[in-house]
């Protein structure tokens, strides 16, 4: 009726002229879609197939039932690591045997360190600090010092305290010493670079 | 052959054996006025069978008139009967273990003579159903029966197992290409036979198994015939909605459309970070997330047992501690180590006989991605952020907390975004998960992010 209605023609054209009209219409009327259409259906159909597989619940094999044995696996999954975590939890709350252990822990860093510290005076790695500028306000930073605990969070601390913008970074551990190398963007000018790295070198060293 | 029919008859045990239902059978039989068409006789249960070989003299006196089907080709007619073990793909196997008979062919044969017994004496329901269930497999001989099947057999032998003792005892007969007989056609066409459909109907939807040949026999134009007889014996119910069957009562298609929806809505609701709205991702979505699921909920279990057995193990060493007194503590740990260490070897034993910990998951959002994958005690951690704030100050803090251990650090501006990827060491005694790793994260860095000003967080 819609297309009729930009001529005066269909007031008189016969009902049943009409619905033909319409159905040819229809018929040459295919949705450009087509393609797309089906491959969105496979598409939906295949991982409705693929969730199934997954869910070992099986009620009834309509679409609408996969779904729901979806909703209702994930649920009980959803349970289980709950209840998996409350006791998870309830052990560590626990009982005093657990002391001897932190014991244990707690002397096992100091020995730790120590060792690192003189693996790396064996190996002969010493502490050291460049800064190259290696554009406008771009610099190129390194640093090797003795690895300690929460040292990356100290230089990072650093770094914002003096303004140095991150482009990349590289951080690796060996040997009981830590290599810190970065590509750094400024936004301020550097008054002085010996005094920057003797003060990043300081920092690095100074224990918390 | 009689003897053999007897005996399986036995083992079946789900109808009396009849030598007169067979002479009824053959009388009935005899009144087809045609030959019987050209001898291949095909059972469309026999999953691989299209192009075995054929046995024909047994079966003579079972081939049906052509004349009552539709088709004069008498498609639908052919039988095939595989005497020797046919060779069988998983599924015929399944079918076979869960009719609990000892030979292949002997399902066959039995469901062919529960079929043949069935007569217009015959009035047991089960059997009107086993009849019922015939005319709805409709295959064409040269169809591969194995493209009928889906695409995971496992989840087929799943629904093979969960489908009830009832349901299963029907299914060989439903590969049995039947048509309708004349005699009983005209007797079932009565209130009987509806009430038999819609068992069957419902048997579908419980066995779920005899809507794959369902829809294959759908998809044959060669028996578009026989399946109007089909529509016809339903009684003008709709194929599509299988029959009357009403699940949850829905009176209109619209209502279920919606409810169907709906469904969908709630599967995404219980999706952590759903990303998209449309069908196909929720269900992808949902697929990773189970995974996920399975995934923590083994880590969990893993970590329980290490507790267990590391609680265990300080245990002795506590009470042993106390017996020694504290000032020698460290060599009566060690002078006392060994009574114990059967306990902890077989502690120790277990944890490494079992595979590595292991987990993973993805937590994602606008901004952030956050994914943390956990073998053994290294955990690595790949953290993805839109530019804006300084997210690796705030993530090296997390760490810190977390008490996990930088050895390595790698990354920096790429184009939008930040990227950096951490392996970081659990320190002993330290009990940390995955779950608990990625959330923690993606809390504070997601935090930080909303929280900043619009300017560089320099």
């Amino acid at each position: 009726m819609g297309g009729g209605s930009r001529f005066q023609e269909p007031v008189r054209m016969s009902r049943r002229k009409q619905v033909t009209k319409q159905k040819e219409e229809d018929e040459n009327f295919k949705s450009p879609n087509l393609e797309a259409e089906r491959r969105r259906r496979e598409k939906l159909h295949g991982r409705l197939m693929a969730l199934r597989s997954h869910v070992p619940i099986v009620t009834n094999m309509t679409k609408a039932s996969i779904v729901e044995d979806a909703i209702t696996y994930i649920g009980e999954l959803q349970n289980n690591v709950k209840n998996l975590l409350e006791t998870f939890h309830e052990m560590e709350e626990a009982p005093p045997e657990t002391d001897e252990e932190q014991t244990d822990q707690i002397i096992k860093p100091e020995v730790e360190t120590s060792d690192l510290k003189e693996e790396m005076k064996k190996l002969g790695i010493e502490e050291n600090v460049q800064l190259c500028k290696t554009g406008e306000m771009k610099f190129w930073l390194k640093i090797i010092t003795e690895k300690k605990a929460g040292i990356f969070s100290k230089f990072m601390e650093v770094m914002r305290f003096l303004g140095f913008e991150i482009i990349d970074i590289s951080l690796t551990t060996s040997s009981g010493a830590i290599l810190i190398c970065s590509s750094v963007q400024i936004h301020q000018e550097l008054c002085d670079v010996e005094e920057t790295k003797d003060f990043l070198l300081e920092v690095m060293r100074s224990n918390p | 052959m009689e003897e053999e029919r007897e005996s399986l008859y036995e083992e079946m045990g789900c109808f009396d054996p009849n030598t007169p239902a067979e002479v009824t059978v053959e009388s009935s039989f005899s009144q087809a006025e045609q030959p019987p068409p050209p001898p291949q006789v095909l059972v469309a249960g026999s999953t691989s069978n299209s192009n075995c070989s054929v046995e024909v003299e047994e079966l003579s006196e079972f081939h049906l008139s052509p004349q009552d089907c539709p088709q004069a080709s008498s498609t639908p007619l052919q039988f095939h009967i595989n005497p020797p073990p046919p060779p069988c793909d998983q599924f015929h196997n399944n079918l076979i273990h869960q009719m609990a008979s000892h030979q292949q062919h002997s399902s066959w044969e039995n469901g062919y003579q529960d079929f043949v017994n069935l007569g217009p004496n015959s009035a047991t329901t089960p059997d009107l159903l086993s009849l019922l269930h015939l005319p709805r497999c409709s295959l064409p001989p040269n169809h591969h029966p194995s493209s009928m099947l889906p695409n995971s057999s496992i989840s087929f032998s799943d629904i093979m197992s969960s489908s009830s003792a009832a349901a299963v005892m029907y299914d060989p007969l439903f590969h049995l290409n039947f048509p309708m007989q004349p005699r009983d056609q005209n007797q079932l066409r009565n209130g009987s036979c509806l009430l038999g459909v819609e068992d069957q109907i419902q048997m579908d939807a419980n066995g779920g198994v005899n809507v794959m040949y369902f829809e294959g026999a759908n998809n044959n134009n060669n028996n578009g015939g026989f399946e109007n007889e089909i529509l016809e014996f339903n009684n003008g119910v709709t194929r599509k909605g299988r029959g009357s069957r009403k699940s949850r009562t829905f009176p209109t298609e619209r209502e279920r459309r919606v409810h169907f929806n709906d469904r969908f809505f709630d599967l995404k609701n219980l999706i952590p970070n759903p990303t998209k709205n449309d069908r196909a991702s929720i269900v992808g979505e949902a697929i990773d997330y189970i995974k996920e699921l399975l995934r923590t909920i083994e880590e969990f279990k893993m970590l329980v047992e290490k507790k267990r057995c590391g609680r265990f193990r300080s245990k002795k060493r506590a009470r042993v501690g106390e017996v020694g007194g504290e000032d020698q503590e460290e060599e009566e740990d060690t002078v006392n180590y060994k009574p114990q260490s059967e306990v902890d070897q077989s502690c120790f034993n277990k944890n490494n006989n079992n595979s590595l910990r292991c987990s993973w998951l993805k937590r994602k959002s606008k901004v952030t991605e956050v994914d943390v994958r956990i073998i053994d005690d290294e955990v690595t951690i790949k953290l993805v952020q839109k530019k804006k704030i300084n997210c690796l100050l705030f993530t090296t803090k997390v760490l810190d907390q977390l008490q996990l251990d930088l050895h390595h650090v790698a990354g920096g501006q790429i184009g939008e975004h930040y990227s950096f990827l951490f392996n970081t060491k659990i320190c002993e005694g330290s009990c940390v998960y995955a779950s608990g790793i990625a959330d923690t994260l993606m809390e504070v860095v997601e935090k930080q992010y909303m929280e900043a000003v619009p300017t560089n967080g320099y």
